[in-house]
């Protein structure tokens, strides 16, 4: 399915079950979902998914009964783990790339914008690594940071804009032009069938919400 | 037939009283290459962005003066035009891919160049086999070795196929053999058609390779050719060593012993099985051919990578003792030099080394000498970020140097310094190492270390073993 459309039908779904106090709704996304993840995420990760949400679903089930409201404490269960498996079935099949891809070819959101977000997407792991050597090169001076250190925000601040310009440089240097038509390895479409999903999918939604 | 001149280019960086380089004028053709050999700081990094178009687009800075390809101002270019016409391959090459993989970084520069999709993949191919890389296409860049970046970055500039290729010390982080591999790769391209411009503060291997050698003239502060007696006095300076005996045979106390030692980069074997010890008080310079694990090795040292087998500090082993602890006896000097600095300017920097000293090797007077010798003194209320790759190089140095650690590991120390100041921080790793303290040395560059090396480790076949000569 056309990744923006795919986005648009989770964002609307997680919309709707966030204003609606169905368990029913919320049980059918979740073995949906999990049945998807079963299909094409792997084993360690739904096992993953699964388990560190039980930590905040417990937390909210007992929060709830001790206020004697045990039917809304299964409501927050539900709805959370229908969150955390819809968007697993999202993260599992859909890569940045043909996100940032389809924005720009599909629904023309300029490319700069496109590519500064995947750019910026790449970066989280270099901003995380030299957060671990600003630590580490304290540590070297007889200097230890904690997370509430101004120098560790300064220095990871000044990393990250630093890396941006670089990254902008980068970017430039090889031959990304703001404004300026560019062609595409990957055609990325929006076929009938990704519309037939989206309207499927809401209306059978709908369906189970009034009945 | 294409040319490209410079004329009375002047630049200056805002909230500087004088110029970076004032009036420079040259001109380069099509069949030649140039390299422009100064000090650093000297500012041949900004004429080369300044060139490229990068400044004071990137930096706020005033230019002057007129670039012309061709007969025809670049700036009157089109930003595409100008980058179509003129490329230019960073120093760092990480700096330049914004994809995770070679492949999409290829794409990625095709796409902007408009090439129709169908004809990619042939460009793709040719490109990656001009540096025999193509094993290489469906690599992420978090697992390419320095040097192979540095090749798959020169691979794109050739898809790039501009009449200009500028290159900003290409061959930082680039091993002997790979870097002689390179220079006669430029040497191709060159031939090609291309107007060939690098800088390097290294004249290594490019001896009968360039045809123009640009100096920086401090009195005029300005870039000017220069004539065939200064070419030949460079190159013979560089060129007078070339092999110095060491001893094999070491003798002393280990400070470190690695026993059945074996180290892994993703699924690449580094190190299998390694028996080795490291001597105290002594410098052992290790070299090995780019990815073959030496800086792996270092972070393995300092506890930031896996390893497998047995790495004894003192006898102690390194799994045992607390990260905190351990780094108070074992320093880096990064290759990066940023990473290293904690405060904002100079004088605070090399206040707080003082002041947390682990060992106080050196006294005020001896401090307030080296500053001065290594041209700190006058930058003193500088901030960092804005010194030179040389400067912050020689800070970044003496700063952990004068920490006191019992064992500093120097990564590549000596990039971006030239001849002079080597001389200094040999001296002042050498007043170190006489209180006590152990070097370890990863260095491609090993002209002017006589005095400072005291014995060879080389990798060989995923082992390291002691060298005679160095």
């Amino acid at each position: 399915m056309n990744p923006v459309l795919k986005l648009l039908m989770m964002l609307v779904i997680a919309l709707e079950i966030s204003f609606t106090t169905s368990v029913r709704l919320n049980l059918v996304i979740f073995i949906v979902s999990l049945i998807y993840l079963i299909f094409f995420a792997s084993f360690k990760r739904i096992i993953y998914l699964l388990f560190v949400t039980l930590i905040p679903a417990i937390g909210i089930y007992f929060a709830q009964k001790i206020n004697g409201n045990y039917q809304y404490g299964i409501l927050l269960v539900t709805r959370l783990y229908a969150f955390v498996t819809l968007g697993g079935t999202y993260t599992c099949k859909t890569s940045i790339e043909d996100l940032a891809g389809s924005l720009e070819q599909n629904f023309r959101v300029p490319s700069k914008f496109a590519y500064g977000v995947m750019g910026a997407f790449n970066l989280i792991e270099t901003i995380k690594q030299e957060i671990i050597d600003i630590k580490l090169a304290a540590k070297m001076r007889n200097v230890h940071l904690s997370y509430v250190s101004p120098t560790l925000y300064f220095k990871s601040i000044l990393a990250a804009m630093n890396w941006s310009t670089l990254l902008a440089q980068g970017m430039n240097s090889h031959l990304f032009v703001e404004g300026s038509s560019r062609t595409h390895f990957k055609k990325i479409t929006i076929k009938t069938t990704d519309y037939l999903i989206l309207i499927v999918v809401l209306i059978a939604i709908q369906i189970i919400l009034i009945f | 037939m294409n040319n490209l001149s410079i004329n009375n280019l002047t630049y200056q960086y805002t909230g500087t009283s004088k110029p970076t380089f004032k009036r420079v004028s040259l001109d380069f053709e099509s069949n030649q290459m140039s390299l422009i050999y100064s000090p650093s700081g000297s500012g041949k990094s900004t004429l080369l962005k300044t060139i490229a178009g990068f400044y004071p687009q990137y930096n706020d800075g005033t230019i002057n003066g007129v670039i012309n390809f061709n007969n025809k101002n670049i700036s009157e270019f089109s930003e595409w035009q100008l980058r179509q016409t003129i490329s230019m391959m960073f120093q760092d090459p990480m700096q330049q891919f914004c994809m995770t993989t070679v492949e999409d970084e290829f794409i990625f520069t095709l796409e902007n160049l408009q090439i129709q999709p169908d004809k990619m993949n042939q460009i793709i191919e040719d490109a990656l086999s001009f540096t025999h890389t193509n094993d290489l296409r469906k690599r992420d860049f978090k697992t390419l070795s320095g040097g192979e970046k540095q090749k798959v970055a020169l691979s794109i500039i050739v898809a790039i196929n501009a009449p200009v290729v500028l290159l900003d010390e290409p061959f930082a982080n680039v091993d002997i053999k790979s870097r002689l591999e390179l220079i006669s790769l430029l040497s191709q391209l060159k031939e090609s058609g291309k107007i060939v411009i690098g800088i390097d503060h290294d004249l290594m291997g490019y001896e009968n390779q360039i045809d123009q050698l640009i100096g920086f003239d401090e009195a005029d502060t300005t870039f000017k050719p220069l004539d065939d007696v200064a070419v030949f006095k460079l190159f013979n300076q560089f060129n007078d060593s070339t092999n110095r005996p060491l001893t094999s045979e070491v003798v002393g106390e280990p400070i470190i012993n690695c026993s059945d030692l074996s180290i892994a980069n993703y699924d690449m074997n580094l190190i299998n099985h390694l028996d080795l010890d490291l001597i105290r008080a002594k410098t052992t310079l290790i070299t090995g051919p780019n990815g073959c694990g030496k800086s792996s090795l270092f972070k393995t040292f300092i506890k930031q990578h896996d390893f497998d087998g047995e790495i004894n500090f003192n006898h102690k082993s390194i799994r045992k003792i607390r990260l905190n602890k351990y780094l108070q006896n074992v320093g880096m000097i990064f290759q990066e030099s940023t990473k290293q600095f904690i405060k904002i300017t100079v004088e605070d920097e090399l206040e707080l080394s003082k002041k947390n000293a682990f060992n106080n090797w050196f006294n005020d007077k001896q401090i307030t000498e080296f500053t001065h010798r290594l041209g700190l003194d006058e930058l003193s209320d500088r901030v960092i970020y804005s010194l030179s790759d040389g400067q912050k190089k020689r800070l970044q140095i003496l700063s952990m140097v004068m920490m006191g650690h019992s064992l500093l590991l120097l990564d590549e120390p000596f990039n971006g310094i030239n001849i002079e100041y080597i001389a200094v921080v040999v001296d002042l790793l050498n007043q170190a190492k006489q209180n006590g303290q152990t070097q370890l040395l990863i260095s491609h560059q090993t002209h002017g270390l006589e005095n400072l090396i005291d014995y060879h480790l080389a990798f060989d076949n995923h082992k390291l073993s002691y060298q005679e000569a160095f």
